[in-house]
């Protein structure tokens, strides 16, 4: 896991229960969506605000509106960012939008002075131009952190919702492989079929040829290992996505597909 | 104890805290009964044994993602840090943030003699002799100044009601923002915090200076008197809490660099904040009092009793009684 760590961008926690949790951190190009969308609603704001402050021009005067709408920017400039994670666990628009949430680097959420001093702390990572501070400083520090963060010690990461549902229907109409047609171990580990459900889940957003590559990589050593002939005539192009498929009905099923 | 066993068995609980953990992540106002806190946090320790128990068995990727992200969504859920209230608010302003001050005075103090001593000096040198004026302002801006302050305050032109209230505006703006920048820059080794020391100091020195130079200090003085107390004030201590934030990058003393950074940074971003309440309440007199049509005078006694009250407001608020000293580590420092 550490070396993993190290070439992803992932970190690891321990928690007070001693268990490691993973989060994968959030890299300059994901944030730079969210602060951009961030500030396309900042500049939408302004523009509201100063033109229903304006509306009251003739009811109040000049002046008032025009300073409501100073005050207005005052807090769109310093406050928006510092506000929204302080108030809504983490997250900006601009963050929920891009699936990003602050946290503390220990793993738990931010509090009120965290979001505020991140935010302030803007202003130095800003500089001299188009955040440059602070990505030197993000590329330096493992956590992806630019000032305001290593300061508030937050971080931010994606937000990750896992789905972990073996679709049995799927396989359910399959024949599980006979062992009698397999000439040696009739077994797959389970890190084997993990692979193999990873590639299964992802059939519908990678292209048709690459997933077919992929099978072919994975299906022949499986193949080979259990001592079964792959037979490249039953179902044309996609006979080793077909194997592969019964692999997984054959060795993974929950109960009812314990065939040995 | 197989995989299929070992999911078929720990299913039900896992279905059963996402349940739980949705209800608790949605709005604020969903409240969990006392009942349903104790299932999910007893249900989140199973969650964390399971979660160890399956990157100890090599069980597969896939479900140890999928406990890992529930595991970390309830982690999130249950270390919540207590919600911020009005009280909260209220003790910031009246015991804590003074009393961080008194436990930072020696930052005040560099960050004062920074914004004073440069001034100082400017104003002293162009008060002499206001021809050197021109090496600092130039002379369009020396015509705007002197031309503001040659008419008594209350004809001012912006004297007007209407003039006034966009006035506050551009005071909160324009300071609260100058102050806050000049605390976010003491993250450069606390040189970005002194620049903008420095700098405001000379700048309103030599204004200073040069329009006693030129006689206008009689209207000059009676103008910022009054809001000069929580302005300048405000604008060392923002100036302090960058200098706390620089001395804990340069010199982290006995703990790590990244620990000092953490628990200072806390401290100076309190000072600031507190600075810019202070600051929004010098927004409201310099644009509302300062410019009244009131005498000199009465300018100048209201002038000494705001100061008064910053300092006493600095240096007495939020103290304990000597007995209860002990428990509040705080004003042992003070």
């Amino acid at each position: 896991m550490t070396a993993i760590s190290t070439l992803d961008t992932r970190t690891e926690i321990e928690t007070p229960e001693n268990v490691t949790l993973t989060f994968q951190l959030a890299g300059p190009g994901s944030r730079m969506g969210a602060y951009l969308i961030d500030l396309v609603a900042r500049c939408v704001l302004a523009w509201l605000l100063s033109y229903a402050f304006s509306l009251l021009i003739p009811v109040l005067g000049v002046g008032a509106p025009i300073g409501l709408i100073l005050v207005g920017f005052f807090l769109l400039e310093w406050w928006y960012g510092a506000l929204f994670e302080g108030l809504w666990q983490g997250q900006t628009p601009g963050k929920k939008f891009c699936g990003l949430r602050v946290i503390k680097d220990a793993g738990y959420p931010i509090s009120f002075y965290d979001a505020v001093l991140r935010n302030f702390l803007r202003a130095a990572d800003i500089l001299p131009i188009g955040y440059g501070v602070g990505l030197i400083c993000m590329s330096t520090t493992s956590r992806l952190q630019r000032i305001g963060d290593l300061v508030a010690g937050t971080m931010v990461v994606r937000i990750q919702q896992h789905r972990f549902e073996r679709d049995a229907s799927d396989f359910a109409q399959l024949d599980p492989i006979p062992a009698t047609e397999c000439a040696r171990r009739y077994a797959v580990s389970e890190r084997t079929l993990d692979v193999i459900e990873q590639l299964l889940w992802r059939r519908d957003t990678l292209p048709r040829r690459r997933v077919e590559e992929l099978a072919g990589i994975l299906a022949e050593p499986v193949a080979r290992q259990l001592g079964y002939e792959l037979d490249d005539s039953d179902a044309g192009q996609n006979a080793n996505i077909y194997f592969l498929r019964r692999v997984l009905r054959t060795f993974s099923s929950t109960s009812e597909g314990q065939a040995s | 104890m197989t995989r299929d066993q070992f999911i078929n068995k720990r299913r039900p609980d896992w279905r059963r805290f996402e349940l739980l953990l949705a209800e608790a992540e949605g709005s604020r106002t969903t409240k969990l009964t006392g009942e349903q806190i104790g299932e999910l946090s007893a249900l989140y320790r199973a969650l964390c044994f399971d979660l160890s128990l399956i990157q100890s068995r090599d069980w597969g990727t896939s479900m140890s993602r999928y406990l890992n992200s529930l595991v970390s969504r309830g982690h999130n859920c249950l270390y919540r840090s207590q919600p911020g209230s009005f009280r909260a608010v209220f003790d910031f302003i009246v015991a804590e943030f003074p009393r961080l001050l008194r436990a930072n005075a020696a930052y005040f103090w560099l960050a004062l003699a920074l914004f004073v001593i440069p001034g100082a000096v400017s104003g002293t040198v162009v008060a002499l002799d206001p021809s050197q004026v021109g090496r600092i302002m130039p002379g369009q801006y020396q015509a705007q100044f002197e031309n503001m302050y040659s008419k008594s305050i209350g004809e001012n032109s912006s004297g007007s009601d209407e003039g006034r209230a966009a006035m506050a505006g551009f005071y909160v703006h324009n300071n609260v923002g100058i102050a806050f920048k000049c605390f976010a820059l003491g993250s450069f080794a606390g040189i970005g915090t002194m620049i903008v020391l420095v700098y405001n100091s000379i700048f309103l020195g030599t204004i200073t200076g040069f329009l006693v130079g030129r006689g206008h200090s009689h209207n000059f003085f009676e103008f910022v008197v009054g809001h000069g107390s929580f302005e300048l004030t405000a604008i060392v201590i923002s100036g302090a809490a960058g200098l706390v934030l620089g001395h804990a990058m340069v010199h982290p003393g006995k703990q790590t660099r990244r620990d000092a950074l953490r628990e200072r940074g806390l401290v100076s971003v309190k000072l600031a904040l507190g600075a810019g309440v202070m600051l929004g309440l010098a927004a409201i007199i310099e644009a509302f009092w300062s410019p009244s049509g009131a005498s000199f005078s009465v300018k100048m006694v209201v002038g000494a009793a705001l100061w008064i009250i910053v300092v006493l407001y600095l240096s007495l608020a939020g103290r304990v009684r000597t007995s209860d000293a002990q428990a509040d580590p705080a004003r042992a420092v003070a």
